[in-house]
């Protein structure tokens, strides 16, 4: 298949209008193509999406395909939805082995599931969102090319703090806690510690609470208590692409204290708006963030319990050091304008390390050598 | 005994009235057959026997009185007494006896019941206040028995029981309430009072209900309520006045819809995407004479060029293939007889082209000839090394030099030493303008001002320092190049001539941009998309590279400087007191100010910072850390100076005094006088501008004194100054060097002169160099506001003053013309001087924080493309001109939202 990459059919296949974590990924692939001329095209395997998000449409517009053609074919999925989603690819007519296939796997701990091993290995190639996720996957015995996620966006009227009912004079932190995900991975019980903390030493800052709320299955009147307290403000209504980047815009600090990310991509979305981003240093987010352009928080590697997470046995994570945490927010809070340079240099470097161009430019690095003419020698695992 | 006698006895009760008695019966009690034609009348019938005695008012009080079908007032006079039963509306035996329960004794008897009736020994119920009703009667009041001539006289009369009762109001606002004085009260009483229907418009029953749940939650009678407990306990009564009118939303926050905000921010960048094709269609260009080489060979052979053993510049060409553009760009050289002593060093790149086979043969021609293809930076950087003049032009072989433009070029360099690099204007064949310097974004990306516009325009017309000069044309003092030209790290090509130019700027030198040597240059056109997209992404590459490399400082270069004009006219001052009363400042005419039309956005009312005093140093810590919040580095302070009285300088004074307080300023001298109508004219002055030379040379010392603070705004290292109208002045230009000579005395390195492009010096293409300036700033919407189109629904009598439209204002002001000199760009949020003007005021509709985010980043643009580095200057009118409805401070209906929108805008530009 050697040939030029302006030649090459490019098929970006995934979820493309999903409002999930995966979703974004595959998004962010397709900006940063875009940014590099790459011809993608957009291929939604199972339809499943609802599509009401004007910044999906403005982006993907024109980009479908109903048929996949040969060529290059980059699949946004996980591990474990890989035999599900060739069963559909094949039953809506396309033929897998006519191509080079790419899979960019999630992951979030530091060995990669084996179950999942074999699916991976019917692709060519694996591309890795994070050194974390390299590394993982390199755990169990797989070779991938770092290539990670865009986290930049087409600038954009944002909402104003005013629209979510936020306080305009207050310094906000701001936590993206999903319900349906699990918690003790997300770990929002760090953020509360920390913000009680908080306000036990000064209780009368002008300092608020976000909580971005995604209602799981249980707990669906979760935040119920917190509606009479000022300093706390639970937002549980869906937001599409404007309304979650207008949030994190209006944020001061983006927070997670997360146990383990593969990417981290609210912390990095938050760096790219020229926001404060704190979280663990540990795990994917540690490729975008440093203690010169965000606020890394200490951690210490803990074993994952049991039922914590799936495939978590034997496996660890990071338990963030508050009282780190603490001591970085400290200043900043009594100064709001002193973290301004430091969410500036953040900002910059994000954008150039993981912006749409820098993603691009990892892409079309791999694509190239794809098609480069010595190509035939790459091994073709599994039965492709 | 039976019932006839138990009755006799009980009418002969003094309760009971004489002269009532007779009237009705015809006969005194002692005539016992009068007592015989009272049993004989239907209950429903009998007579009224006592002014102390309504029987409706007690039958339908007492329901188990009725049901038992007996005669109300017997019921009351054997009965009811003992019982403490209410014989009136206005009467309450538990009401006195709560208050001495010995006056009616216990159980009570009628005989004491008279006396506190007859001789006033007590208010007879909450409802009558005898104290009350005797004031009102004034000297026609009865010496006792203030009860009965209310019952007799007053209450018939229309007067009230107590002060919060009034019968005809009540008559009037209640459809159902009975028209006569006595029916009305008993309908008050028994109905009324229990719905908390008002009784009069100084009690307001539901708000006292509402001010007072615990009574609400008992459905207690409201007025019963205060009059009988409520007032003891302090509570207060409810004598708020409602009208039924609805008054305008004063104080809420203006709606925020999201696809509305979306809209307005989409329309406005339309509107500009459209103006600029538009514009870029309408420019006629005449395109330049080019030299055409019809036999390139032959041409080169007859091209004569200068001997010059000590060259003073080297002519750089990098030459691959080409052959005819390549012989034009030598012929033009050649024909502009250069009067500088010049080499010409040709880099050939292992060209193939025979045609350039006779390179090697032309007289005083270097030319350095790679075995093989190097690539354009190994090419030139090995010529560079061969070149021996001090300055070296980088010409590409696709260019035409125009007469002059070398030694331009050569003279800039001569003259001025920190300069280490120059490029001309660049123009393509057609005659459209190429590039007039360069700039480079935080991303790397760079932008060529002027592109394909009309190099004639003022805009490009003048020189300039640029971050950089595109390679086609670019000459250097080779001194100031250290280490190879070009750097290898940005093979094959791109970027390597702003990463040169960057070396430069890093190293302190100076890379100027000169607006009269012109060169001709093809700039090769690829209209291949395969080569477009692998250039595309070389590019990209490239750029990468740059930010890996110079990422932080083509972020300091790319800083912009957002400063606010500020009005201290937020304190008292002897003179506004004398003018406009005591205690007169800015906020006692904005919180005036009232809508004018519907829809009309007024008053403007602060939240966060309050009504302010500038004199407390809190106040102005305040304003200091909401700015920088937001990233304003600081304030643009007007200054008043008549006659060496200085006016509103008191902030200022406070600012210096309290060092710690992060308040950057610079001072802008608002030289007009001060007149009754607010607007610097000439009639019905107050306070007259003078001129004197005291008045000027107090004025320069008070800007040195405090140029000295260290928050005082500079740029590049001189305190910034500025003058709100110049052309008042009697001499600009002496004024100017006046002021530079003190600062230089004062120990300055000078001082930043900029004037404001204000009333006169409006669209007067003023160049601030005539008059001994630095630059000008523009101060929207002065000279450009456009009238609002669609009607709108006037809602204040006598109004007739102008509307403007926000989006069109800041598109005219966005694309108005280029100046020919350096000017500053300004925004504004909003503008509306109602509160100065409430009937002829001037407001902008249509005001919108996402459309002013679009002017923001528009004028970012702009700034971009004219100012470098210190001077990336953008100015906001107004931090707090809270009167002209321009203010960047928060109000209640915008909140924060302007400044959000300004932040915005700046962290939309911080990248690309």
């Amino acid at each position: 298949m050697a040939g030029s990459i302006d030649d090459t059919p490019i098929t970006i296949i995934g979820h493309p209008w999903a409002p999930i974590g995966m979703g974004e990924q595959l998004r962010s692939h397709v900006r940063a193509g875009l940014a590099m001329r790459l011809d993608v095209k957009v291929y939604d395997i199972f339809r499943y999406a609802q599509r009401t998000d004007p910044a999906h449409d403005s982006l993907l517009a024109g980009l479908e395909v109903d048929h996949v053609p040969p060529g290059i074919r980059i699949f946004h999925i996980n591990g474990d939805e890989v035999d599900r989603v060739l069963e559909t690819f094949a039953a809506r007519g396309n033929d897998f082995a006519a191509g080079i296939n790419i899979i960019i796997p999630a992951w979030e701990l530091p060995t990669y599931p084996s179950a999942w091993v074999p699916a991976l290995q019917r692709f060519d190639e694996i591309w890795a969102i994070s050194r974390f996720v390299q590394s993982s996957l390199a755990a169990a015995g797989l070779t991938s090319h770092l290539v990670g996620q865009a986290v930049q966006f087409e600038p954009m009227p944002f909402l104003p703090r005013r629209h979510f009912g936020i306080r305009e004079s207050a310094f906000v932190l701001l936590h993206f806690f999903d319900m349906s995900s699990y918690a003790a991975r997300k770990n929002p019980q760090a953020v509360q510690t920390l913000f009680d903390d908080l306000r036990r030493e000064t209780p009368f800052a002008d300092l608020q609470l976000v909580l971005k709320v995604k209602q799981g299955e249980h707990g669906s009147d979760w935040g119920a208590d917190f509606t009479q307290d000022p300093q706390i403000k639970i937002i549980d209504t869906p937001l599409d692409t404007r309304g979650v980047l207008s949030l994190i815009n209006a944020c001061d600090c983006f927070v997670s204290l997360h146990r383990a990310e593969g990417f981290g991509r609210g912390l990095g979305e938050a760096m790219a708006l020229g926001r404060l981003a704190l979280g663990t240093d540990w795990s994917g987010n540690t490729d975008f963030m440093s203690p010169t352009t965000a606020l890394p928080v200490r951690a210490r590697e803990i074993p994952v319990l049991a039922d914590e997470y799936p495939h978590g046995a034997g496996q660890h994570w990071a338990e963030p050091d508050l009282s780190h945490a603490h001591a970085l927010l400290t200043p900043i809070l009594q100064d709001p304008a002193r973290g301004q340079a430091r969410a500036q240099r953040g900002q910059r470097a994000v954008l150039h390390s993981h912006g749409n161009r820098a993603v691009g430019l990892r892409m079309l690095e791999r694509l190239e050598a794809l098609l480069a003419p010595k190509r035939g020698k790459v091994k073709r695992k599994g039965k492709g | 005994m039976n019932s006839f006698i138990i009755t006799h006895r009980l009418l002969c009760a003094a309760f009971v009235d004489e002269g009532l008695f007779r009237g009705a019966l015809q006969g005194g009690r002692a005539d016992v057959s009068t007592v015989a034609r009272y049993l004989a009348l239907p209950i429903a019938e009998r007579p009224k026997l006592s002014y102390y005695f309504d029987a409706r008012y007690y039958l339908a009080r007492y329901p188990d009185v009725a049901e038992a079908d007996k005669d109300p007032l017997l019921h009351f006079l054997e009965y009811g007494i003992s019982e403490s039963r209410s014989p009136h509306p206005l009467i309450d035996l538990h009401y006195i006896a709560a208050r001495d329960p010995l006056l009616l004794g216990e159980p009570a008897t009628l005989d004491a019941l008279m006396d506190v009736l007859e001789y006033d020994l007590a208010a007879p119920g909450p409802y009558f206040d005898p104290a009350f009703y005797q004031e009102a009667l004034g000297p026609a009041a009865p010496p006792q028995g203030l009860l009965r001539h209310y019952l007799t006289e007053g209450l018939a009369q229309g007067l009230s029981p107590n002060p919060f009762l009034d019968l005809a109001w009540y008559i009037a606002h209640n459809h159902d309430a009975p028209s006569d004085p006595l029916d009305a009260l008993r309908h008050f009483a028994l109905i009324g009072d229990l719905e908390a229907r008002r009784p009069s418009a100084r009690f307001d029953s539901a708000l006292y209900w509402a001010r007072y749940p615990d009574i609400a939650a008992l459905k207690a009678p409201p007025l019963r309520h205060f009059l009988d407990i409520g007032r003891s306990e302090g509570r207060q009564l409810g004598s708020e006045t409602r009208i039924a009118v609805s008054t305008p939303s004063v104080g809420q926050p203006q709606p925020i819809l999201p696809a509305a905000g979306a809209e307005a921010y989409a329309s406005l960048r339309a509107r500009l995407a459209a103006h600029r094709q538009a514009e870029k269609d309408q420019v006629r260009v005449t395109a330049p004479v080019l030299l055409e080489s019809a036999s390139p060979a032959a041409d080169l052979a007859g091209l004569r060029l200068p001997a010059d053993p000590q060259p003073r510049l080297s002519i750089l060409i990098p030459v691959f293939n080409e052959a005819a553009i390549t012989i034009e760009c030598l012929m033009a050289i050649a024909d502009a007889g250069v009067a500088a002593p010049y080499e010409i060093v040709v880099a050939d790149d292992a060209s193939t082209d025979a045609d350039l086979a006779g390179l090697a043969q032309v007289a005083n021609l270097v030319h350095i000839r790679q075995p093989s293809n190097v690539g354009f930076i190994a090419n030139c950087n090995a010529a560079f090394a061969r070149c021996r003049g001090d300055y070296v032009l980088l010409l590409n072989n696709d260019t035409q030099v125009q007469p002059g433009a070398i030694d331009r070029m050569v003279q800039v360099l001569d003259d001025t030493p920190g300069v280490a690099a120059v490029g001309p204007k660049l123009i393509y064949p057609n005659g459209r303008l190429q590039e007039a310097g360069c700039f480079i974004k935080p991303n790397g990306e760079s932008g060529m001002v002027g592109l394909f516009r009309n190099p004639d325009e003022p805009g490009f017309s003048y020189d300039r320092d640029v971050m950089y000069c595109s390679g086609a044309a670019l000459m250097l003092r080779r001194s100031a190049v250290t280490g190879a030209l070009f750097d290898e790290a940005f093979r094959p090509a791109y970027c390597e001539d702003a990463d040169l130019c960057l070396r430069l700027l890093a190293d302190g030198h100076r890379v100027r941009y000169l607006h009269d040597a012109v060169v001709v240059h093809h700039l090769s056109v690829s209209t291949n998309r395969g080569s477009i997209s692998r250039k595309l992404r070389t590019i990209t590459r490239n750029q990468q590279a740059l930010v890996a490399r110079w990422g932080d400082a083509l972020a300091q270069a790319d800083r912009i400087r957002t400063l606010a004009f500020y009005l201290p006219q937020f304190h008292p001052t002897p003179e506004n007191n004398l003018w406009w009363g005591p205690g007169f400042t800015e906020w006692t005419n904005v919180t005036k100010a009232t809508p004018s039309y519907t829809g009309h956005y007024q008053p403007h009312l602060p939240t966060d910072l309050g009504f302010y005093d500038l004199r407390s140093p809190d106040a102005l810590a305040a304003q200091a850390a909401l700015a920088a919040r937001y990233g304003i580095e600081g304030f643009c302070v007007y200054y008043y100076n008549f006659g060496t009285r200085r006016v509103l300088s008191q902030p200022l004074d406070v600012v210096r005094a309290h060092p710690a307080i992060a308040f950057n300023w610079c001072v802008c001298w608002a030289n007009e006088n001060w007149t009754k109508h607010w607007d610097g004219g000439t009639k019905e002055i107050l306070l007259a501008q003078s001129y004197d030379d005291a008045t000027l040379a107090a004025i320069i010392a008070d800007v040195i004194a405090q140029a000295a603070d260290p928050r005082y705004i500079r740029v590049a290292g001189k305190p910034l100054f500025l003058v709100y109208r110049p052309m008042l002045l009697p001499d600009p230009a002496a004024f100017a060097a006046d002021c530079r000579r003190a600062f230089a005395q004062a120990g300055f390195p000078g001082v930043h002169l900029v004037y404001v492009e204000s009333m006169e010096a409006v669209d007067q293409g003023l160049r601030p160099a005539d008059i001994g300036f630095d630059a000008s700033v523009e101060f929207p919407p002065h000279g450009r506001a456009v009238p609002a189109t669609e009607t709108a629904e006037i809602i204040k009598d006598g109004w007739n003053g102008y509307r403007y439209d926000y989006p069109e204002t800041a598109c005219a002001f966005i694309t108005r013309e280029s100046s020919a000199y350096p000017r500053y760009p300004a925004v504004f949020p909003s503008w509306d001087n109602t509160a100065r003007q409430p009937l002829r005021g001037t407001s902008f509709d249509a005001i919108s924080p996402d459309a002013f985010r679009v002017y923001v980043e528009e004028k970012i643009d702009e700034i971009r493309n004219f100012h470098l580095g210190d001077h990336r200057l953008l100015f906001v009118n107004a931090w707090n001109e809270w009167a002209e409805g321009t203010h960047l401070e928060p109000d209640t209906g915008y909140g924060h939202r302007w400044l959000e929108a300004l932040r915005d805008a700046v962290a939309a530009k911080s990248w690309e």
